[in-house]
């Protein structure tokens, strides 16, 4: 812990609501217990398993950056600052560029309080976007030099949708940043609860809802005009069934998100073009 | 993947050429690991301990020790710990840049805990000796002693045999008062003690390399130089399909990746079946 700053508490609790009775008096509650999601019941937000939170993207909100973008689903909410490409500051001769990315879940943004450095789960996080976009990204057109990409989770509704809002929104900034990519990336992320559901875009309540031991977690990140896959990690058990479905479900996800960011980015686009 | 920077152009292509029609520098197949050497109970001092060495390349050495720990407020009541660390050892990692080895450090680490704490494998519960108060913890630290390709699959052997060889005391709990109140001695007999509850569910790894349109296992240091992308598949004893993981910088078409996680560890590799039930 950090003596040096005010630390906030270590747990958030949910506040009690007030419901008033037939009788005129006011009663204080707890909120309704998080319930599994079966099969012929709608989500807690009313989406059916396979939808996904609707997206608002918008590219170019950083002056200071060379390239920058945002990304909101609802309560996950993600900023991107794309710099370079600058000279690297070693001196070390390399033919492709370095794309380095890190990626900050700011200390309000989850339910428990994050550390302000960087832990050990975010450097890999940053390991696992960065490998996600350096296949779309023309590295060897800038040798000798660096590309950094700083991501800021601002809230955070379920880590792993959380982590591909991160990779579409990091791959948006490097667009409006105009470096050289032969497409763009999108991340689709889904929780398989035993047996067979696919809940895409699992929001922090179905997390948590659906404890690991009988669920497991998918993300994949994919080149939708190339039908390359950049990324995938899974956890979790989960038959090879289940798997292939999930994936399939991820991908096809995955062309929605591509169609939704190529909207945003004519937008932004014309926008520039205005101003 | 760090690179030591002594591999030329040329050189990359001509094994990458040589995938195309089958062919790897050391006269294996595609799909064929190199040959293992698992040794076990090789650390007096740990409560179990395994060494791999594959192809005379890559070395991993896994010590596990077993500790009583507090469960503190806050954390799940009724669950044991796992805490994971590798470590590629210096004398591996002189050649690398120092970013390099730590990204390698906590990518490997990371990859440990998800494998073994959150998700199936050893069963947690179990190791759990009063809820709210006690249990068991399981240090299981890897050092990478001598590198050669194919880390994650060595890794995993590593711990598997590891966890199959520690032994975890016997605990006696008797009720102390008429609340509910409970402590416990732990029976210093070695004779008395217990194999890890849920060994043999700890998956294996099979790392599939993506490189010239096409894919191969147990790639050396050379050719992990030379390859695209690497796709690894963790596989317990049943089939299921544990954790997959993707690194390096390249992408793999849609179209192969069903098929690549279809590969299944066959004897005829010579994959170490010898802790497979």
């Amino acid at each position: 812990m950090d003596r040096r700053r005010v630390n906030g508490p270590e747990l958030s609790v949910a506040p009690l609501v007030a419901t008033v009775d037939a009788e005129g008096a006011v009663n204080f509650v707890q909120e309704t217990p998080k319930q599994a999601f079966t099969p012929d019941t709608k989500r807690q937000d009313g989406r059916s398993a396979g939808d996904i939170r609707p997206i608002y993207l918008r590219a170019g909100l950083v002056n200071q950056a060379s390239g920058s973008a945002y990304f909101e689903q609802k309560n996950t909410r993600v900023t991107c600052g794309v710099y370079g490409p600058r000279q690297n500051k070693k001196a070390q001769f390399n033919e492709l560029a370095r794309l380095e990315c890190e990626i900050k879940f700011t200390p309000s943004s989850c339910e428990k309080r994050r550390a302000l450095h960087r832990d050990p789960e975010e450097k890999e996080l940053a390991n696992f976007i960065a490998q996600a976009l350096s296949p779309a990204v023309k590295l060897d057109r800038y040798p000798k030099s660096t590309i950094s990409v700083y991501i800021s989770v601002i809230q955070c509704d379920g880590w792993w949708s959380a982590v591909a809002a991160a990779i579409t929104c990091a791959s948006v900034a490097l667009i409006d940043a105009g470096i050289d990519m032969i497409d763009s990336v999108v991340a689709a992320s889904t929780l398989v609860a035993n047996p067979s559901t696919v809940l895409m875009d699992a929001s922090q309540s179905e997390e948590d809802a659906h404890p690991h031991i009988d669920a497991g977690v998918l993300l994949v990140a994919e080149l939708p005009t190339f039908k390359s896959i950049t990324h995938v990690v899974q956890m979790g058990k989960l038959d090879i069934n289940q798997t292939t479905k999930a994936t399939e479900a991820c991908l096809e996800v995955c062309a929605k998100i591509h169609g939704v960011v190529n909207h945003y980015l004519r937008e932004s686009v014309i926008q520039q073009a205005e101003i | 993947m760090a690179t030591t920077g002594l591999i030329s152009p040329a050189e990359i292509n001509y094994i990458r050429e040589g995938f195309a029609v089958g062919i790897r520098a050391d006269g294996r197949a595609l799909r064929q690991y190199r040959e293992y050497l698992l040794g076990l109970d090789v650390i007096s001092h740990s409560s179990g301990s395994a060494r791999c060495r594959i192809g005379f390349g890559t070395d991993v050495l896994v010590g596990v020790k077993v500790e009583v720990s507090n469960i503190e407020p806050g954390e799940v009541p009724n669950r044991g710990k796992v805490v994971c660390n590798v470590e590629c050892s210096p004398s591996t990692t002189q050649n690398w840049d120092s970013r390099a080895a730590d990204e390698l450090n906590n990518e490997l680490t990371q990859f440990l805990h998800r494998c073994l704490n959150d998700y199936d494998g050893i069963d947690l519960e179990k190791l759990c000796i009063i809820p709210n108060q006690s249990c068991w913890i399981l240090y299981v630290d890897a050092l990478v002693l001598d590198f050669g390709g194919n880390l994650y699959d060595t890794l995993l052997m590593a711990v598997r045999a590891a966890l199959f060889n520690t032994r975890i005391p016997k605990v006696h709990i008797e009720e102390t008062g008429d609340d509910g109140e409970k402590e416990f001695d732990v029976i210093d007999d070695p004779e008395e003690a217990e194999p890890v509850p849920g060994w043999a569910d700890v998956p294996l790894a099979v790392t599939l390399n993506w490189a010239n349109q096409t894919y191969f296992v147990d790639a050396s240091e050379m050719e992990e130089h030379c390859t695209d992308a690497k796709l690894t598949v963790t596989v317990n004893k049943n089939g299921h399909i544990c954790a997959i993981q993707k690194s390096g910088l390249g992408a793999i078409p849609q179209k192969v990746y069903p098929e690549m996680l279809t590969v299944r560890i066959r004897q005829e590799w010579g994959v170490p079946l010898a802790l497979w039930p």
